[in-house]
This record gives C-alpha cells, structure tokens and sequence, in this order.
C-alpha cells in the first residue's frame, strides 16, 4: 500500500478488504478475525518494561516484520505521535485497541494486506497479530496469521514453554494465544425474542459472547461477538472449528427464523424495514446508536431481498466511516456531537439516494 | 474530577470498559466519551471473563498463602503483585511462579498441558494444520443440496472449481 505523508488519511481512502463480504457468503456473518498473542523470549512484558526496552522491542519486531511475505508494503503508526483523533480512526476500523490507544509510549500498528492483518506492538504483549477477513472463513483468517507467526518466529525467539505453550502476560491467553472470533448479524433471532437464551447456552460450549456495538448492556444493531474462551489445551484448529461451528449454527438458526417471521409476519416485517429506510433516507440528524439500529432493518431488508445484495458493501462500509473520528477526519473538522449527527445523516442520506 | 483520557476537562461519567479479560474504570469527560462513542466495545454481561478470573486469583490466594513473599528475579514482580493485578511481568515469572500459576491455568482452560503449535526451538515437530479447504467445502456443498439450496450449492461448487484449478498450477 502506497501511503501518502498522511497515512491515516490514506487509511481511509482505501476500503479494508474485509468489508467486501462476498456474493456467495449469506451474509450473517459480519467478518471473521483470528488473533495470535506472542512475546520475546528475552524481555520483560510491556507493562514491566521501561519505555527504552519496549522501544527496543518495537525495533526488534519491525526488522523481524520485514521480511514477513505478507507484510512487504505495510504500513507503520508510531502511535506516540498520532493524534488522539488519528489513533481513533485505526480504533474505529478494529486496527487496533483501546488499550493500545492509552498506552502510547513504545507502541505501535503495522498494517498490510488492504488493511486485513494487522500486529500491535507492545500493546498488553509484545506482538498481537490478527488476520480479518468477510464472511464466516476462521481457517483462512488462521493460515494467514499463522504464515506470519511462522516467519516472524525464524528471527524471534519467542517466549514458550513446553507445558504451556507461548507465554503470555495473562494467563488467559497462554498456549497457542489463540482467540478466533466471529461478527455475527442477528435481527431475526433477536426480534423473535429468542437471542438470549441461545447466547446464553453457549457460555457451556466454552465461546464467550458480547454486544459489539452499543451501550452499557445493551447490544446496538444486533450484532454480536462470539470468540472461544480457552486457548490452552486444545490445538488450534479445534479452537477455530469449534467457533465457526458455533457460528455456522447461530447462522441457521437465523435464517431460519427469518424464513419463519417472511412466512409469519411478512408485512409488519416489511413495513419495519421501510420505515427505517424512510427515517436513514431523509433524517436530518442521526446518532451513531440510531445509525446502527435502522441499518440493521437494511441489512436484513437486503437479505430478504428488499434491497439489491450488492448493497451489502455499501452498509459495511457506513458502519466504518459514519463513526465520530471518520466523520470528523473525512470532513477535516472539529465537531461537537449535533454537528456531527448532522454530517452523519446526510453522509447516510447520499448512499440512499440511489439504495433501492 | 478531571477526565482520565485528555486529563484535561471536567470528567462527567463514570464508564467501565470490560475488554478481553480486564474491567477498566474511566472517568471521562463529554467530549471523549464521545469520541470513544458508543461503538467501544462494551460487555453484554453475559459472560465476562474480567470477573471470572478475579474469583479465581482470590481462590488461589487463600490457598497458597505461604509463598506470597516469592518474587521474581528478572522482572521483580511479587506473587501478591501477581494477585492484584491478573498479570505477570515476563515469561520468567511462569517459571518462578509455577505452583501459584497451575491451579488457576487449570481453572481458566480446563487442563493443563499445551496441545497448540509449538516453537522452533523446541524441537518438537509443528502438527500440520490437517485442514483441507476443498474437503470443507465439499461438506458444505453436500449440506446445500441436502436443504436444496441450489444457489449457494452453485456457488461452493465455483468456490471449489477455483480453488482447484489454482491449485494445479
Ligand atoms: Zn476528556
Ligand atoms: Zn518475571
């Protein structure tokens, strides 16, 4: 990726391949993520370290990356010298995390592959890499991660201990420091008043699951997040499968109850669907919770046909770039909240002047 | 108060974050808890491993009293540290701390032994991943026709075809 002097800038002029979902995929699944945590063998953690060795682990770890395959044209983030406004923009498109934004010093993002891998560096472990990508596809996201992993681990020595595996700052992610996730679209389930109780049973099955947008305990636009819970004990492809397994029965029982609601309640359905429409086509104002929650009648609207598929991107692409950084980068203003809401619907407004 | 993000506003809301395996607490003011938006992450409640592993330390505190003095002697971290915290200082602490470490390894993963991907250095042989995608897909493709969805069946039957013919080249 060619970067121009601001990269962030250009971050945002280039759709990150994992927005694409393809035409084959249902579209339940949202995105597919598999993350590796890794740690030099002879450092301290990042949070024990002094700002000079975790600027040395940094060094390490570039050099290390540079002969990564997949890594030939990334890009760097020295995040001591982002603004805050610049480090949310790589939040807000799941480059990196919170936690990473609050440490700073000696932190850092390389970002390749149209931005569908990316690896922290000294965030809570020395190295967090993590492979995105479309649709429901764990194996492929893991073989890219795990190429890199690969290849980084013929410069680095890594921190690992036959009885448990690679060493990690939290014993939580000790052994493969494997956590395989899912994004996962439920309007049907959760309108059929069904979503809590089939989340809830999963806790058994060893996934953990949370809202991924939305506040407090609520969940925004009905997406959620399931990962696997362990990462000691089993190998790593009986992690992923055991999430995608998951995943792929939340996914039918999905499109089953949305087979049940066309059959049951096709019009109140419908009439749902283009009333959000109506509201995101013409509102003057719109918050980032309101965003969330009518796109989520569209998304559904376009699985049940209503809307060309093709649309699909389009919303996947809104989710991004209505967020109050994107906003305020793209539109190269500071904006309080109400301006902002404002920019956002008419942002909204543009993309479904031509939806239907 | 003053806002934990831009130390620099008066913060108005108190907001807990529970990421990953950790409860964070901010006091934010209105602009960063705007910025921050309502797109954080924030834990549905249902599971959080954050609490989870609290109670599990506590457990272990009380029963490996005798050893809390022990401390680890590249990073200096204290087994009490360990306690407060949920973390560990470097991979040496593993070693030193290992009897605290078991119980609560067993705990949160069930078992105790590493079945993953092993590092070079160690000698043993890297488990091939026995992942095939055109074997899954096939399975895939069988599932389809089965419930009749010939459309998706279609389209893992393209899905296949290329990745074969890729594959041959
Ligand atoms: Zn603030
Ligand atoms: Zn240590």
């Amino acid at each position: 990726m060619n970067l121009p002097d601001n990269g962030i800038q250009g971050l945002i002029g280039q759709e990150a391949g994992w927005l694409k979902t393809p035409d084959s995929d249902p579209g339940v699944v949202i995105s597919s993520r598999v993350r590796l945590a890794r740690n030099l063998a002879e450092h301290l953690f990042p949070g024990r370290s002094e700002q000079d060795e975790r600027s040395l682990v940094r060094e390490e770890i570039r050099k290390a990356s540079s002969s990564v395959n997949y890594f030939g044209d990334a890009a760097f983030f020295d995040l001591e010298v982002l603004t805050q406004l610049d480090m949310t923009v790589l939040w807000e498109r799941r480059l990196i995390s919170s936690d990473l934004m609050d440490k700073k010093n000696g932190t850092g993002v390389l970002v390749g592959r149209n931005q569908s891998l990316d690896l922290m560096i000294n965030e809570e472990d020395h190295i967090r890499m993590q492979s995105l990508l479309p649709g429901l596809d764990l194996i492929e996201a893991f073989r890219i991660v795990d190429q890199v992993d690969d290849q980084l681990q013929q410069r680095l020595e890594m921190a690992y201990s036959p009885e448990w595996g690679f060493l990690t700052c939290c014993p939580s992610n000790l052994g493969t420091g494997l956590r395989a996730s899912l994004l996962i679209h439920l309007p049907a389930l959760v309108r059929a008043k069904k979503i809590e109780k089939l989340l809830n049973q999963l806790e058994c099955q060893g996934i953990l699951v949370r809202g991924f947008y939305g506040e407090g305990s609520e969940v925004a636009g009905d997406i959620f997040q399931i990962s696997n819970r362990a990462t000691l004990g089993r190998n790593e492809l009986e992690i992923i499968e055991n999430v995608e397994r998951v995943g792929r029965s939340l996914m039918e029982q999905e499109l089953e109850t949305r087979r049940y609601i066309m059959d049951r309640a096709r019009r109140q359905t419908e009439d749902n669907i283009w009333r959000a429409f109506g509201i995101l086509a013409n509102a003057r104002m719109l918050s980032t919770q309101e965003y969330l929650e009518l796109s989520s009648s569209l998304r559904l609207g376009i699985a049940l046909e209503l809307f060309p598929r093709r649309r699909l991107n389009a919303l996947n692409k809104l989710l991004i770039i209505t967020q109050p950084a994107h906003l305020q980068i793209m539109l190269d203003a500071r904006m309080e909240a109400p301006e902002r809401d404002g920019e956002r619907a008419k942002m909204v407004r543009a993309i479904m002047a031509d939806f239907v | 108060m003053i806002c934990d993000l831009c130390k620099k506003n008066q913060a108005v809301m108190r907001y807990t974050e529970v990421r990953d395996s950790r409860n964070t607490e901010y006091n934010l003011c209105r602009e960063c808890a705007e910025l921050k938006g309502l797109a954080k992450s924030l834990n549905l409640a249902l599971s959080s491993l954050g609490d989870m592993l609290a109670g599990m330390i506590r457990d272990i505190s009380s029963e490996q009293d005798d050893d809390n003095a022990a401390q680890c002697p590249k990073c200096g971290l204290a087994l009490t540290d360990f306690k407060k915290l949920g973390r560990l200082g470097c991979p040496g602490c593993y070693q030193v701390f290992n009897a605290s470490l078991k119980p609560l390894v067993r705990q949160i993963h069930g078992i105790n032994d590493h079945l993953g991907k092993a590092a070079p250095a160690s000698g043993k042989i890297k488990a091939a991943p026995s992942e095939n995608r055109v074997e899954r897909l096939r399975q895939e493709l069988q599932a389809a026709v089965l419930k009749e969805e010939y459309e998706r069946a279609a389209s893992l039957r393209d899905q296949i075809r290329q990745l074969e013919t890729s594959g041959a080249k």
